[in-house]
């Protein structure tokens, strides 16, 4: 037991401090995440969680599909990015789940006539209960692996090398993760990712960054004192080149469950942003989702908006 | 003396004084009918051409008449390609002396090529009788386009008519040795509505909404030192402001022309000295248009080129920020680059920034609002 734990400790510190240079460094993905500041490493508790922390989509019993749409940055004329995100999930057994849990993902940015980045991802998670003899009464830990295809192009039309180049490029590589889900409601998340760091320039080396994520959250059904229902709160902090990225957010169930309230930022924006859920029989639930998120360093932008639906089955 | 001989006499004086009588009767007749007899006479010189794009011919002349009297009527009788003859008064007649009247004549036309062909007629009350005269036909071509040979050690104006006579045309005047060899100048007057591409960012240059007149001076791009003089046409105008512009050929954006700019209301032309000929403007909008300060080449490798910002100048800011909104660089000087500022894809520590989509926002110093835009950087 100790010995597996100290293999893990190991994994985790040698990935931790492989830093290096690269691009895909958008926090764009998921419409609640981006609600809650993009805290969400130590939550990931949806069909979200493939691009936070993999090992989130363990502990999810339904298939679970969701579509994103945003536009960044509105109000700027002559800024027009957007992006999408589709996630799916797929227990492998819908009666146990020892065999784990499968995930797809696309998430793409763009700006139009311009750029281009996107992520495809299948992922797979399983917790780990079983592995180390942890007693699921104290604390539910999984783990996941990503394997993921990232491409980014460009339009070399509007540079001063039409034609010298190909107009995209791609490579391969792995995100991991860790999610130990305490009984008294905390969680501690860990997620590496861009393991492998694949070399995606065009003309220079230029190596998709290793980015470290540490999450905590708190989770309490009603919070002290305060008695706020279904209460989340979550911080992540990522480690990025010699960059350090602080991440903040809250969530609140309130209407019997339906209607979330989020919140949450980070050094350069401020989000808000509500879901409601529909309930239907068997369990089944459609939810939708809006963020807004506010920038606080670009200027006379109306904000960044992001609708989501999801679906539970 | 007999009779015979008073006879004789008599007959030879007949014979003397009956011609002499007949001549001076037939000389004192015709100089009463040439000195009395009133006339009307026609001064009118027809514009050899009349650009389509201003959609209209306006024409002047007097009309004298050899002693005073009345003016009755005048009209003018002129025919469109394709279409019948067609006479309609002149009213804007003006008196200038006690016997001569100054007109002007306009009407529209809608034609883009072929002629026009027109004659004036005048009937005028002179001493109690009725005096009428007509011209003979004027015929002027419609064309957007003017050409002359010049050459350089003798220069001659180039000039397109505006077809408002009473207004002035356009044309360029250079002066001895502009340039070498010579030179087919062609102008052409072409529709504001309509300008050349712009080939920076993607879309409809803003600032050609406010071109209120549009020429190609050709050869495109030749270089004019002495500079020569460029008069333009602008037409009916109600913008009190007026600019001239000059795209350049190399970026494709229109620079506004600064330096010693005539504008005479009165003959409805602006000038200016120009050294490089190629395509020109009049607009109502003289301040530095957004895409004027934008990069024109909007992707830039790392090392090998950078995002220019023409058009700025110390005190004002460039920011740049990444996808995430977080701002990695702030610019407030030209540094190294002389028509503006320039990033070369270096965060403020020297770093160089990641492969990715950023963006940029201008503050320009008199400019309300901020300029905004994407660019990527490539490695």
């Amino acid at each position: 037991m100790i010995k597996k734990i100290t293999v893990l400790s190991l994994l985790i510190t040698v990935a931790a401090f492989a830093r290096l240079d690269g691009a895909f460094e958008s926090m764009y993905w998921g419409v609640r995440p981006l609600a809650m500041g993009g805290a969400f490493t130590a939550v990931a508790n949806d069909v979200n969680a493939p691009l936070y922390n993999v090992a989130g989509i363990a502990n999810l019993s339904q298939r679970q599909i969701s579509l994103t749409a945003s536009r960044l940055f509105t109000g700027l004329e002559g800024v027009e990015i957007g992006t999408n995100y589709f996630g799916y999930t797929q227990p492998l057994s819908m009666k146990t789940a020892k065999y784990g849990v499968m995930s797809f993902a696309w998430a793409s940015l763009s700006s139009p006539g311009l750029s281009r980045e996107d992520t495809f991802n299948i992922g797979y998670a399983r917790y780990l209960n079983d592995i180390f003899n942890l007693d699921t009464n104290i604390v539910n830990l999984t783990a996941g692996l990503n394997l993921k295809y990232l491409r980014h192009e460009y339009n070399f039309n509007q540079s001063n090398s039409p034609g010298l180049y190909p107009s995209s490029k791609g490579g391969v590589t792995a995100d991991i993760g860790l999610l130990a889900q305490f009984a008294n409601g905390i969680s501690v998340g860990y997620s590496n990712k861009y393991l492998t760091s694949p070399d995606i320039g065009f003309v220079y080396e230029d190596k998709v960054e290793n980015i470290n994520v540490i999450g905590l959250a708190y989770y309490n059904d009603l919070l002290p004192s305060l008695r706020i229902p279904y209460f989340t709160a979550a911080l992540d902090v990522m480690f990025r080149n010699n960059e350090t990225v602080l991440r903040v957010g809250l969530e609140s169930y309130i209407i019997d469950g339906k209607l979330a309230i989020r919140t949450g930022g980070r050094e350069e924006a401020f989000d808000i942003g509500f879901g409601y859920e529909f309930l239907f029989s068997n369990n089944k639930k459609l939810i939708i989702d809006y963020a807004l998120e506010i920038p606080l360093q670009v200027e006379e932008s109306y904000g960044s908006h992001f609708f989501g639906i999801s679906f539970n089955f | 003396m007999n009779k015979k001989i008073k006879n004789s006499l008599l007959i030879l004086a007949l014979a003397v004084l009956t011609p002499v009588c007949m001549f001076a009767a037939i000389y004192t007749y015709d100089a009463i009918v040439t000195i009395g007899t009133p006339t009307i006479t026609i001064l009118h010189t027809a514009p050899e051409q009349v650009p389509p794009i201003n959609k209209e011919m306006v024409v002047v002349g007097t009309v004298t008449f050899s002693e005073s009297g009345n003016l009755n009527s005048m009209d003018f009788t002129y025919t469109l390609q394709g279409s019948s003859a067609v006479t309609e008064s002149v009213t804007n007649i003006v008196p200038i002396s006690a016997t001569s009247y100054k007109f002007v004549k306009a009407i529209e036309i809608e034609q883009t090529s072929g002629n026009i062909s027109y004659l004036f007629s005048v009937s005028g009350q002179l001493s109690g009788m009725s005096v009428s005269t007509a011209t003979a036909l004027y015929v002027t071509t419609v064309t957007a386009t003017t050409s002359q040979n010049v050459d350089p050690a003798n220069p001659v104006p180039v000039i397109l008519e505006s077809g408002n006579q009473t207004a002035g045309n356009t044309s360029i005047v250079f002066v001895n040795g502009s340039f070498t060899g010579d030179q087919n100048i062609i102008i052409t007057q072409l529709d504001p509505n309509n300008p050349p591409s712009f080939t920076g960012v993607a879309g409809k240059a803003a600032e050609t909404d406010y071109f209120v007149a549009l020429y190609l001076i050709e050869p495109e791009g030749l270089v004019v030192d002495p500079k020569a003089t460029l008069t333009l046409y602008y037409g009916d105008v109600s913008s009190s402001k007026l600019f001239m512009k000059y795209r350049d050929p190399d970026t494709g954006k229109w620079i506004t022309i600064t330096d010693n700019v005539v504008i005479d209301t009165n003959m409805k032309t602006i000038s200016a000295r120009i050294g490089r000929l190629g395509y020109y403007a009049v607009s109502t909008q003289g301040v530095t248009p957004d895409n004027d300060y934008r990069p024109l080449k909007r992707v830039v490798i790392m090392g090998q080129d950078t995002f220019k910002f023409e058009n700025m100048n110390d005190g004002d800011k460039l920011k740049i920020f990444n996808i995430n909104g977080k701002k990695i660089r702030e610019i407030t000087s030209r540094g190294g680059y002389a028509d503006g500022f320039e990033w070369d894809g270096r965060k403020d520590g020297g770093d160089w920034a990641e492969s990715g989509t950023y963006i940029y926002q201008l503050k320009i110093q008199g400019k309300g609002k901020l300029i905004s835009g994407t660019i990527a950087f490539v490695k």
